[in-house]
């Protein structure tokens, strides 16, 4: 590692006027509190259209209560079917991309990176800063289709050609508007990749080798890079998309078979889940890291097998990139692709399943504190673990013929990226808040909210991939359409009860956010007496976070040392005198 | 937020409200030949995923109690890195692949040889295309010369589909708009039609009856009545009816070819006869 | 007011640089697929008139020449030449923009011998491919226009370096692509 101090220089003196302290700023730590901000609000959006969703589920073509007349006066507050169709493609684009990536790659990600490497700031400062605005004007540009006469996009958050070309019949401009908004923000996830990586290659402080990274920074990395690498092919594909949509190319646009027509449908899909398998990876690694940390710190106990986990956790980056041909089971691909795809995404479960017995072996003779972030930290573990193994049902071709877009899917995949990830965050939330805010999250809401999620969050899911199994179809409108979905309506109808409570515990959440940020006490430095590096300086942190560059000594997990008396932990630069015990 | 309408139903409804959250829901019932394949290799994921995640459960719940901190024990220091700790991982992870992953894939690539890919040949075999269009599902019979594209062709009224019980159905299919996907919950089968390319499956019937015809990809806000009906009954009754549907003028000219074509909906022009696969 | 110690090596810029290239290239590496998928598909290959690749091969030398130039410009700013170092940097900015010129060229030759935008897939992806290539050397020539007017204090080889590092990639993305329109 190159740390010589050769290149440090004095960068610039700040001048901290509103707009460079607040708005237009270049420290990462607001950068990542106003992605925080973007996520949240993201977040609870998506999260109402979700509400919405289910009860047109539960309760097919009965006005919506309350805001129903108020919403829809023309349907007499009824969800018509294109309101319909609109609300599942924003639901998924907006959780996928404008929540859960600027909560975790973006809040986290810029809050944490160099906080925890102890870097005084990120490689490109000013790239980090165009970062999170070019995503700002992505928000405004995604959030104007609601402003279209016809509405926003209704072709699923795949979005396939040719139902999102002109030639689909979905009317208006929403759809283009919707490939514009995914395009800019493929733009600021690229910014971002590229700076994480770069700061996380160069931008160690002495001492802090790749071994000794917390691996909630290792998740982040390996997260951006798969962001560097594969955002640019749906920025691709989807820069073919936005000119089949405008200007009348036929890229994916096959004409009936007669007329010979050689767009290829099929190649969007190819490209976009090149693209979607690895994000769905980008999505869920900060949580593997970070789960894989809190459980530490709560267990009182190092992390289980650390370098496994890591190596682990790369392995499963590098297999991401090879597997997306899982998701095309029934576009009629090759036997021989098939059964390569079925193999290859089978063998992600190997060095998933051992990162996994690592977080039950970090439990194993610990010492267990019950904190909020460890409780949600453990409810990863429940919920991984289902949504993990539920994708063997999925991997496999022949269940998979009769699986495939069903709810079955859905309820697979938000075990693995609602549940787990949500978790994740919300553990990350908990965790770092006194960090972020200065002010620790009030514990008593936060199990409340934590076991209200917990239960509401498994009924809703599981009983999703139940009503997959027994034939629903995902993405329709009226159940009650088909026979054989007759017997699911009272199923259906419970799910949408429990998803409603779901969402009353995440106001829960939310009260509990702005209430201990309008209080005015602040907490201690380290309140989890973590060893990382972001607990050694004090709220609020100044820009270039620490005084003088941090030498690291140990890894992240110094818990429960037998060799120091008078407490359990040793920050990794706290210089210890070495006695007799040698590694 | 919707309290009163929900406490409401609630009451109305208890009994089969609790029925209806609590029981598991069966699949569709199985009406052909291979389905079983497909509900046996789920049942086999079900009952190994279910063994190791109560493992895990049970694991998860035994740390929580013995190693609670309020029985102030403290942690043991152990990084758990060591060569040993790795191997049995390691070892950990390799047992449930070989238990669950390998055992699936080879029952999944027994019956993707067996039964699904395994495309069936001969005389006795019904040959239908299907053409999916925004929101209707259109058939296609070869008619009396065993020939597509030909003046006999049978096309009977949208969304209906009839076949003999007992005989290997092989359908092709290839999409007049957008991606739809044909898809029989009482046959465990599904498969994406596309705008310019021609995909198949086959499947054969042993129960008669009139099935759910759905179509599984998104295609348009007229989606979820992309309904269809499969009537599976006996040869006699399926020969009356292919029969009844035959064109009547079969060397009629273009212009009533054009008349007849406006008036079903049906597309004349399918763009392929039959592609022999493989 | 706060000091930010920050520790901005150009290695790390250059790194920086380098991770950016790779998502350019999975960029056009994903055009590149979807054109010989396209190609596979239609089963024949774009015939360009000999016009349009005179023109082609011209443009090719051109940003090639561009290329070099920035490689001569680091090589007298390395020797304390910098008049030399100017004056090839200016011709390196003045051949980016023929370039520039000569792509447009390339397209409404194109139009001329009947084959506009929209014409067919693969000539679409000769446009979409030549069109993206050209964004990033407009953005590769407001960086050079940006180093030729930085005072000299604030010029390093260092900075010289990671400059051309960006423009000659952008050259190589170009021969590559051209290749793969002729093959």
């Amino acid at each position: 590692m190159g740390m010589d101090m050769e290149g440090t220089k004095i960068m610039k003196i700040h001048k901290d006027s509103f707009w460079s302290k607040h708005i237009f700023s270049e420290d990462h730590k607001t950068i990542g509190k106003q992605f925080f901000w973007l996520g949240l609000f993201f977040l609870f959006f998506g999260g109402a259209l979700a509400m919405l969703l289910r009860w047109q589920l539960g309760y097919p073509e009965q006005p919506v209560p309350i805001i129903g007349k108020w919403m829809w006066p023309d349907d007499g507050g009824i969800i018509n079917p294109d309101i319909f169709n609109q609300m599942f493609t924003m639901h998924g684009t907006i959780m996928i991309f404008w929540a859960i990536t600027p909560l975790l790659i973006g809040a986290f990600g810029n809050f944490l990176i160099p906080l925890q490497i102890g870097a005084p700031d990120m490689a490109f400062p000013k790239l980090n800063m165009i970062s999170f605005w070019t995503m700002f004007l992505a928000s405004l540009v995604l959030l104007s289709s609601y402003m279209l006469p016809l509405g926003t996009a209704s072709g699923g958050w795949t979005s396939y050609p040719p139902l999102s070309s002109p030639a689909g019949g979905i009317p208006g401009l929403g759809q283009t508007i919707w490939t514009i908004a995914l395009i800019l923000m493929g733009a600021a996830t690229m910014m971002g990749a590229i700076n994480y990586i770069t700061t996380v290659v160069r931008l160690r402080a002495p001492g802090m080798f790749y071994f000794k990274m917390p691996l909630s920074v290792w998740g982040l990395f390996l997260a951006s890079i798969l962001n560097a690498v594969f955002v640019p092919v749906i920025a691709a594909g989807l820069v073919m998309l936005l000119l089949d949509q405008t200007i009348g190319t036929e890229f994916f646009i096959a004409g009936r078979l007669a007329s010979g027509d050689p767009g290829d449908p099929l190649l969007f899909q190819h490209v976009f889940w090149i693209f979607g398998h690895p994000e769905v990876y980008i999505l869920i690694l900060p949580v593997w890291g970070i789960t894989s940390d809190l459980l530490s710190v709560f267990s009182r106990k190092p992390a289980y097998g650390y370098k496994v986990t890591a190596i682990a956790m790369s392995t499963v980056v590098a297999l991401s990139s090879l597997v997306w041909g899982h998701h095309m089971y029934t576009t009629g691909m090759s036997p021989l692709l098939g059964k390569s795809f079925m193999f290859l995404t089978l063998l992600i479960s190997i060095p998933s399943s051992m990162f996994f017995l690592n977080w039950l072996g970090t439990l194993w003779r610990g010492s267990i504190h019950f904190d909020t972030p460890m409780l949600f930290a453990m409810g990863v573990i429940w919920v991984f673990g289902l949504g993990g193994l539920t994708g063997l049902y999925n991997a496999t071709v022949t269940a998979d013929i009769y699986l495939h877009d069903t709810m079955f899917v859905v309820g697979h995949f938000h075990y693995t990226l609602a549940a787990s990830v949500m978790f994740g965050s919300f553990a990350a939330i908990y965790f770092w808040f006194p960090k972020m805010f200065g002010r620790a999250l009030d514990p008593f809401i936060g199990k409340v909210h934590f076991w209200g999620s917990f239960i509401t969050i498994n009924y809703v899911f599981f009983n999703m991939m139940v009503t997959g199994y027994a034939g629903q179809h995902r993405r329709i409108y009226n159940p009650t359409e088909y026979d054989f979905l007759k017997p699911l309506s009272g199923l259906n109808e419970w799910i949408t009860i429990f998803a409603f409570f779901l969402g009353i515990f995440q106001f829960l959440f939310l009260l509990n956010i702005l209430w201990t940020i309008s209080r005015s006490k602040l907490c201690e430095k380290n309140p989890w007496k973590a060893t990382t590096l972001e607990w050694t300086v004090n709220y609020p942190i100044p820009h270039g976070n620490f005084d003088e560059v941090p030498i690291i000594y140990y890894g992240p997990h110094e818990y429960s040392r037998p060799d120091i008396k008078d407490k359990d932990w040793l920050g990794q630069n706290e210089l210890m005198e070495v006695k007799k015990w040698q590694m | 937020m919707n309290k009163p309408r929900v406490m409401r139903q609630l009451s109305n409804r208890w009994k089969t409200m609790i029925h209806a959250g609590i029981w598991f829901k069966d699949p569709p019932k199985d009406v052909s030949l291979d389905g079983y394949r497909i509900d046996s290799v789920i049942q086999y994921t079900d009952l190994v995923i279910g063994i190791y995640f109560g493992i895990v459960v049970v694991a998860l719940i035994y740390f929580i109690y013995a190693y609670r901190s309020s029985l102030g024990n403290g942690a043991v220091y152990d990084h758990g890195d060591k060569k040993k700790n790795v191997i049995v991982t390691g070892g950990l992870g390799l047992l449930v692949f070989c238990s669950v992953d390998v055992v699936i894939e080879t029952i999944a690539f027994r019956d993707l040889r067996e039964a699904f890919w395994n495309f069936p040949k001969g005389e006795n075999v019904l040959r239908i295309e299907v053409l999916p269009q925004q929101f209707a599902w259109n058939f296609r019979y070869a008619g009396p010369d065993n020939e597509f594209g030909t003046s006999d062709d049978i096309i009977p009224t949208q969304n209906h589909m009839h076949i003999p019980e007992n005989t290997p159905v092989v359908v092709q299919m290839a999409s007049w708009d957008v991606i739809h996907s044909f898809y029989l919950p009482n046959f465990r089968i599904k498969q994406d039609a596309t705008p310019g390319m021609i995909t198949a499956l086959w499947f054969q019937a042993t129960q008669r009856g009139v099935f759910d015809i759905a179509c599984a990809e998104l295609c348009g806000n007229g989606h979820y009545k992309m309904k269809g009906y499969l009537t599976v009954e006996s040869k006699e009754n399926f020969d009356n009816w292919l029969i009844e549907n035959a064109p009547e003028l079969p060397d009629d000219d273009w212009d009533d070819w054009d008349d007849a074509g406006e008036d079903t909906g049906i597309p004349e022009e399918w763009g392929w006869t039959w592609k022999e696969l493989k | 007011m706060a000091n930010v110690i920050q520790r901005i090596d150009h290695t790390t810029k250059t790194f920086g640089i380098l991770i950016a290239m790779v998502s350019i290239v999975m960029l056009f590496g994903t055009f590149i697929s979807s054109f010989f998928v396209l190609k596979i598909r239609l089963m024949s290959s774009v015939s360009l008139p000999g016009n349009t690749i005179m023109i082609g091969v011209v443009n090719t030398m051109i940003i090639i020449f561009s290329s070099i130039s920035m490689m001569l410009a680091k090589f007298h700013y390395k020797n304390d030449r910098m008049i030399n170092y100017e004056i090839w940097l200016l011709w390196a900015i003045m051949t980016g923009i023929l370039f520039i010129g000569g792509q447009l060229l390339l397209w409404s030759e194109l139009v001329t011998v009947g084959i506009p935008f929209t014409f067919g897939q693969l000539s679409d992806m000769v446009y979409l491919m030549s069109g993206a290539h050209g964004i990033h050397v407009i953005a590769g020539l407001f960086i050079l226009y940006w180093l030729q007017s930085l005072s000299n204090e604030l010029i390093s080889l260092d900075l010289i370096k990671n400059v051309g590092l960006f423009w000659h990639f952008l050259c190589l993305i170009w021969v590559t692509l051209f290749t793969v329109t002729l093959v």
